[in-house]
């Protein structure tokens, strides 16, 4: 209502001027003559209508702008005080505060000198979380305001206070808070490998004499709560202790691993520049700071995704040797369907070395497949169903199918359709490298037919005839039929299923996911790890907070 | 220790946690001792009740303390509230930075607003020295690299770009590319220079100071940089003194500046000055300076020292001067025991030695032979002789180019050399594996020669002895084979009968050989092989025929019967070919022909359009470059007389040309067609003072580090003296510019007479010719 103007000077009692003292100009402060002055005119204006009610931390939250900085933070504990200040705002971002006092009233209604504030805590759904809230204003003349506190028992995700006042039945404003979470206290937990010593149980360890046994005293309530048990805060005696000495190494010499004072000491040995933060962190921030400026990667470590694990050194139930092998496969009938390969394990018997063999041999030269349906009715005698116009096969191979009475012998073809074959077809050009006497698994020989005969007149039917070694070319080189016969191939390998699952189990961890005080998670997403109210900020949060007693831990 | 007040009820404990005084606190940590208390306490009373007084005081203290430690809590709060205070946040809002800096740390409710803010700024620390983690290995590199030429370059490349990258940087660059790719577009050359001062061993003692570097006050103060060898410092103290006086110019004073310089020959103290001794005062004579530097040498020398030493009948004495202590170390100090350490300001670069021919590729010449030695026939009288072991050293100068004299002389041992046996080994010193050889140039064309005095290729096809030896042979694309064959045996032989000449500069003390008179031989040289007729093969991969040219290639050469003298001579007259991919590039007597060629099993022509570069014809002088390839890119010069040129023949079309490998098309650079005259005229007018006769060679270079062609043409005029026209350019956007165009002439040594007055003739001897002389109109040459 109205233009004012300030002025000002510099403050000038520390000088003395002589022209001044001169003239014997009054003002101390102001004694110097021809000092420069400004001046600043400002508007003060009509008040503002209300238009919105507005909720912050601290009430920081902009005068003529809006200022997001003191938004209600995003990240609570059970049991934390929640602060939070209500201000009536204008359209134009400035507080309103010509109005009465705030008073929190379930009843929102105008009432007399004071403005009666609705306040409520609501849960994503949109649903009440019963709340008590706590005031804190004060007696301050001023009014448009409410400072107040919460505090919520229980973990919420996405809360959010809303605040509503009723002015008269036609005027209604509301405001809300950002969301927040509120998250355990124990839930980012994390214990360091080796930091899991139980110094207590080790001085117990040591009693040897009578007279210290049942020294429950002792050991427990004296010796113990000096250096702490396998559950103490990590910064106990016994713990801090022992970890240092395990972790000696990593601790200081590994770039990776190393605590901050021997990372800026190994920067320093490269003469780099670089900011040296130079705080001295209390002993609790300084493990979170050593530990979490590690890569998120190397403090989860890694799976062990090993799965060529066969060897159970004669173990016969093991958790971890020979997990990777199945049972073993009755290499004479078991077949394969090419369009379900797998892979199965042989083992070479006199090495006993395994490999890994894929049973997928559209690739092989050569392929011979083998007719599943004739092999699932294999038989000796003929099984005679007329309804199903279908008969037997015989064990030379032979199918004899019955149509209208008549018999059809049929002889058993391999179809590359159904994509069988059985393993005991076993032929050297599958691409096994398996190590097999020289006929065993060759395909380059002929038999010849029954009543076969040479340039002599001897019958040489059924005879074999290799190929010569590595041409498929004809030569009077005998096939030793005995020697190749496939069958053998078992008193070479042993053939196992192969069972592809991993270990799964943790290996080179930074973090003891095994030590039951290790509560942080699998740690899968490195933007939760990072973001603002992340993983991070929630475990440093929780450190200044129970450490400047806001917050009790359970640690 | 005032306020010592006496109260009858309760004991006031000064300077104690337990009193309720604001005086100094002194058992904070630990309680009074027994003692401590009765002087603190100020209370004489019996013993025993002392005591107890005292227990009760403990009792107090401890409880006093118990109650702290319940406290712990609020010490942490204050460790952490300190941290917080230290913590410097990056405000973001002026409301934020005056809340944070107003901020009441006592007040849970501020505390608890805050700490979200002091949060984050631990998380940036923690990502921060992450980070560090991250680039620790790069760093670590760096620093590794420090010193080296890759670090310097990237140094120099990281200012340059911070240079750009700064604010203050107020140039306008304009540029399409983003700043970020200025570093990958920065290249920095970095030529090392070499300290090739070679006399660090070894030098000479009479050399001045300057020679290494070295003034005045450091020669003077500095003196064991260079040491002399006396012999007399070993053998004979008396002389030795002696000598050493004689070398102060002793004169008589009172003769003044007319004194003659005298030489003493005996010991007399008196001439001797303190700075001649040790300690710099006259002590004893085992304490002079002069034998302590005999001992100095004795550290510095890498090799025995021997003496011989005549008498008035020149009989002589022989024996040890002394053992060098450390000979290992001192290797390289044969004559001099030097410790010379003050480096050489003179550096070479690069640029002044060649690309090749650098410091670091030098390495020492140790000439090793055999020798046998015998006393010389003429020692002098009255003379010491000393050098280095003579079983080990000959007359040899070292390092220093400066020999002593030795009393003996030394003949080599021809038995350690390599006889004929080692063919082009011979004379070349026996190796065994201990030592270091150093072997000389073999050409290619030696390794080509078999025993049958034919050249060899690895190559599955047989030299035919009708049509020459392989000069060349070399794959198309697809594995078509491609043989030249000329008529030359190719046989380079060792002639141990040449005359040389010799040179004793080059190696102090030993001959080299220079330079030889060729013997007449009918052998091609290789620039004859270059030009000479050929007899091309070419082996056809799919039928495995082998057959010339003319007919494997006859469909591909049918496309040029358009013209016939072209069409005869690519089937009968080729000099050169090249074949890269598919592309052959062929010269023969008046053309040179590029093109492509279809193989699929047999050899066919294609549709593309050949580069056919012909002669200006007969009586003009012309010279076609050889083939440069430049990614791809074939590129040929001819050089045509204009045939309206001078007398002196010095007018010349330059033309460019070049094929491109890929989309087989060819592309005038400059031609005669394509630019004026005035502009062969303006750079091609060649400023010989002689007729040109002919173009021996033009070759045509690539220099890729400067990005210049090179193209070399050797002029002759009719006294066959070489003219070289080096002309120097760069091929941008199919435009030539010249960046260097200069012609090389050799200075005239030939005189002029005139025949038409008597007086000329009579310095030549004159005589009657037979036959009748014909004058070569062209030439302006008398033929007799």
């Amino acid at each position: 209502m109205g233009e004012r103007i300030i002025y000002a000077n510099f403050n000038l009692k520390g000088f003395d001027d002589p022209e001044s003292k001169f003239y014997n100009y009054p003002p101390a402060n102001l004694n110097v003559l021809n000092n420069i002055s400004t001046k600043i005119s400002l508007d003060i204006a009509d008040h503002k209508p209300i238009n919105r009610l507005i909720i912050t931390s601290n009430g920081i939250d902009g005068i003529g702008f809006a200022d997001n900085t003191f938004n209600i933070n995003g990240l609570f504990f059970e049991k934390q005080k929640i602060y939070f200040t209500i201000k009536a705002k204008s359209i134009d971002n400035f507080p309103v505060k010509n109005l009465p006092k705030f008073k929190y009233n379930e009843d929102v209604s105008h009432n007399g000198n004071t403005y009666n504030l609705g306040l409520s805590v609501l849960k994503r759904n949109g649903k009440l979380l019963p709340t008590t809230f706590y005031s804190l204003s004060d007696d301050y003349n001023s009014g448009g305001y409410y400072r107040g506190y919460i505090k919520i028992d229980s973990k919420f995700q996405n809360l959010i206070i809303k605040s509503e006042l009723k002015v008269n039945d036609s005027e209604y404003y509301n405001g809300n808070t950002t969301r927040f979470n509120i998250v355990g206290n124990d839930t980012y937990n994390f214990r360091k490998i080796n930091e899991n010593n139980n110094q207590t149980q080790n001085y117990k360890n040591l009693i040897f004499q009578d007279i210290l046994n049942n020294k429950k005293t002792f050991f427990d309530d004296f010796l113990g709560t000096i250096v702490g048990n396998v559950s103490s805060n990590p910064n106990s005696l016994g713990i801090k202790i022992y970890e240092k000495i395990s972790n000696f190494v990593s601790n200081n010499n590994d770039i990776n691993y190393s605590n901050i004072d021997n990372l800026v000491s190994l920067l320093g040995s490269l003469d780099v520049d670089f900011q040296n933060v130079n705080l001295k962190f209390p002993a609790s921030t300084k493990r979170l700071v050593d530990n979490l400026s590690i890569n998120l990667s190397l403090l989860k470590g890694q799976k062990n995704q090993f799965n060529l694990n066969f060897d159970d050194k004669g173990t016969v139930n093991s958790n971890f040797l020979g997990i990777n092998k199945g049972p073993v496969i009755d290499f004479y009938n078991e077949s394969v369907n090419l369009n379900d390969p797998k892979f199965i394990i042989a083992k070479e018997r006199f090495s006993e070395k395994y490999a890994l063999l894929n049973t997928n041999l559209i690739s092989a030269h050569d392929m011979r497949y083998f007719d599943k349906i004739f092999d699932a009715e294999l038989k000796t005698e003929v099984d005679y169903d007329p309804l199903w116009n279908f008969s037997l096969i015989t064990e030379s191979g032979s199918a004899i199918i019955i149509e209208n009475d008549f018999f059809i012998i049929q002889s058993k073809t391999p179809s590359r359709e159904t994509g069988y074959y059985l393993l005991s077809d076993y032929k050297t050009n599958w691409g096994w490298g398996l190590v097999l006497p020289p006929d065993l698994g060759k395909s380059n020989f002929f038999k010849y037919e029954k009543n076969t005969f040479n340039s002599s007149q001897i019958n040489i039917g059924n005879e074999f005839i290799s190929f010569q070694e590595n041409y498929y070319r004809l030569r009077d080189q005998n096939f030793d039929p005995i020697e190749g016969d496939q069958k053998n191939i078992t008193k070479f390998y042993t053939f196992y299923e192969y069972l592809s699952s991993p270990l799964n189990g943790n290996m080179n961890q930074f973090i003891d996911f095994s030590n039951p005080s290790t509560t942080i998670g699998p740690l899968t997403s490195y933007g939760k790890y990072k973001e603002d109210g992340g993983i991070i900020d929630n475990i440093i949060i929780k450190n200044f907070l129970t450490n400047t007693n806001l917050l009790t831990s359970n640690e | 220790m005032s306020n010592l007040k006496i109260n009858l009820s309760q004991i006031i404990i000064n300077n104690s946690i337990v009193n309720n005084l604001q005086d100094e606190k002194l058992d904070t940590l630990n309680p009074f001792t027994f003692i401590e208390y009765l002087n603190y306490a100020k209370i004489i009373e019996e013993d025993i009740k002392s005591f107890n007084n005292y227990q009760d005081y403990i009792r107090k203290w401890s409880n006093f303390t118990k109650k702290t430690n319940t406290n712990f809590d609020s010490l942490i709060k204050t460790e952490f509230i300190n941290l917080f205070k230290e913590l410097k946040l990056n405000y973001t809002t002026y409301e934020e930075s005056r809340f944070l800096k107003n901020l009441n740390y006592n007040d849970d409710k501020d505390l608890s607003i805050a700490i979200p803010f002091f949060a984050k700024k631990i998380k940036e620390i923690i990502f921060l020295y992450k980070n560090k983690r991250d680039t620790f290995s790069k760093l670590l590199r760096e620093t590794k690299d420090k010193g080296s030429i890759t670090n310097i370059k990237n140094y120099i490349t990281s200012k340059i770009t911070d240079i750009v990258n700064e604010d203050s940087f107020n140039v306008n660059i304009i540029s399409n590319n983003p700043l970020s790719s200025l570093p990958a577009k920065i290249q920095i050359d970095i030529e090392e220079s070499y300290d090739n001062f070679n006399d660090y061993y070894d030098l000479d003692p009479n050399k001045p100071p300057e020679f290494y570097n070295a003034d005045f006050n450091r020669d003077f103060f500095y003196s064991s940089n260079t040491n002399t060898i006396s012999g007399n410092d070993f053998i004979d103290f008396e002389k030795a003194i002696i000598n050493f006086i004689n070398t102060k110019d002793i004169k008589l004073s009172e003769l003044n500046e007319l004194s003659p310089k005298i030489e003493i020959n005996e010991v007399n103290d008196d001439f001797l000055d303190n700075t001649d001794y040790n300690d710099y005062r006259k002590t004893n004579r085992e304490n002079l300076k002069i034998f302590q530097q005999a001992e100095l040498v004795k550290n510095l020398i890498g090799t025995d020292y021997f003496y011989l030493s005549t008498d008035d009948n020149k009989n002589f004495t022989f024996d040890n001067l002394f053992e060098g202590n450390n000979k290992v170390s001192n290797l390289l100090n044969i004559n001099n025991p030097t410790t010379l350490s003050i480096p050489s300001t003179a550096n070479i670069y690069e640029r002044d030695t060649g690309i090749f021919y650098k410091p670091t590729k030098f390495s020492l010449l140790k000439m090793k032979g055999g020798f046998n030695r015998i006393l010389k026939q003429d020692l002098k009288a009255n003379k010491l002789y000393i050098f280095p072991d003579p079983s080990s050293f000959g007359n040899i100068t070292g390092l220093s180019n400066s020999k002593n004299e030795t009393p003996y002389e030394f003949i080599v041992d021809d038995s350690v050399f390599k006889n004929r046996s080692s063919s082009f080994g011979i004379r070349n010193p026996k190796l065994d594996s201990r030592d270091q050889g150093f072997y000389s140039y073999d050409s290619f064309q030696q390794k080509r020669v078999g025993l049958n005095h034919l050249s060899t290729f690895n190559s599955p096809i047989p030299n035919i002895n009708n049509y020459g030896i392989i000069d060349s042979h070399f794959c198309d694309i697809y594995g078509n084979m491609y043989f030249s064959y000329i008529k030359d045996t190719s046989y380079i032989k060792f002639d141990t009968n040449q005359t040389f000449e010799n040179d004793r500069k080059i190696f102090k003390s030993s001959n080299t050989r220079t330079s030889y008179v060729k013997t007449l031989s009918s052998k091609l040289d290789y620039f004859d092989k270059k030009n000479t007729e050929k007899n091309i093969y070419v082996l056809n991969v799919s039928t495995n025929k082998y057959q010339p040219i003319s007919s494997t290639m006859e469909k591909v050469f049918k496309k040029y019967n358009f013209n016939s003298l072209l069409f005869d001579e690519l089937n009968t007259n080729i000099r050169e070919i090249n074949v890269v991919y598919d592309i052959f590039s062929i010269k023969t007597d008046n053309f040179t022909l590029i093109d492509s060629y279809k193989y699929d099993g047999d050899f066919s022509n294609t549709s593309s359009n050949p580069l056919i570069l012909n002669n200006n014809g007969p009586g003009l002088i012309n010279s076609i470059s050889n083939d440069y390839i430049v990614k791809d890119i074939i590129y040929k010069t001819r050089i045509n007389m204009v045939p309206s040129a001078s007398a002196h023949h010095d007018l010349y079309y330059y033309e460019f040309y070049s094929y491109n490998l890929n989309d087989k098309k060819f592309n005038t650079i400059v031609s005669k067609e394509k630019n004026s005259f005035d502009y062969f005229n303006d750079n091609f007018k060649i400023e010989i003072p002689a007729k040109v006769y002919s173009i021996k060679n033009s070759n045509l270079n690539f220099n890729s580090k400067t990005g210049l062609f090179s193209l070399t043409v050797q002029y002759l005029d009719l006294n066959e003296n070489t003219y070289l026209h080096s002309l120097l350019y760069r091929i941008i956007n199919n435009n030539l510019e010249i960046y260097s165009n200069k012609l090389f002439t050799p200075n005239n040594y030939f005189n002029t007479t005139t025949f038409y007055t008597s007086a000329g003739l009579t310095a030549y001897n004159t005589g009657t010719i037979s036959s009748t002389p014909t004058l070569l109109s062209a030439d302006g040459i008398v033929v007799l």
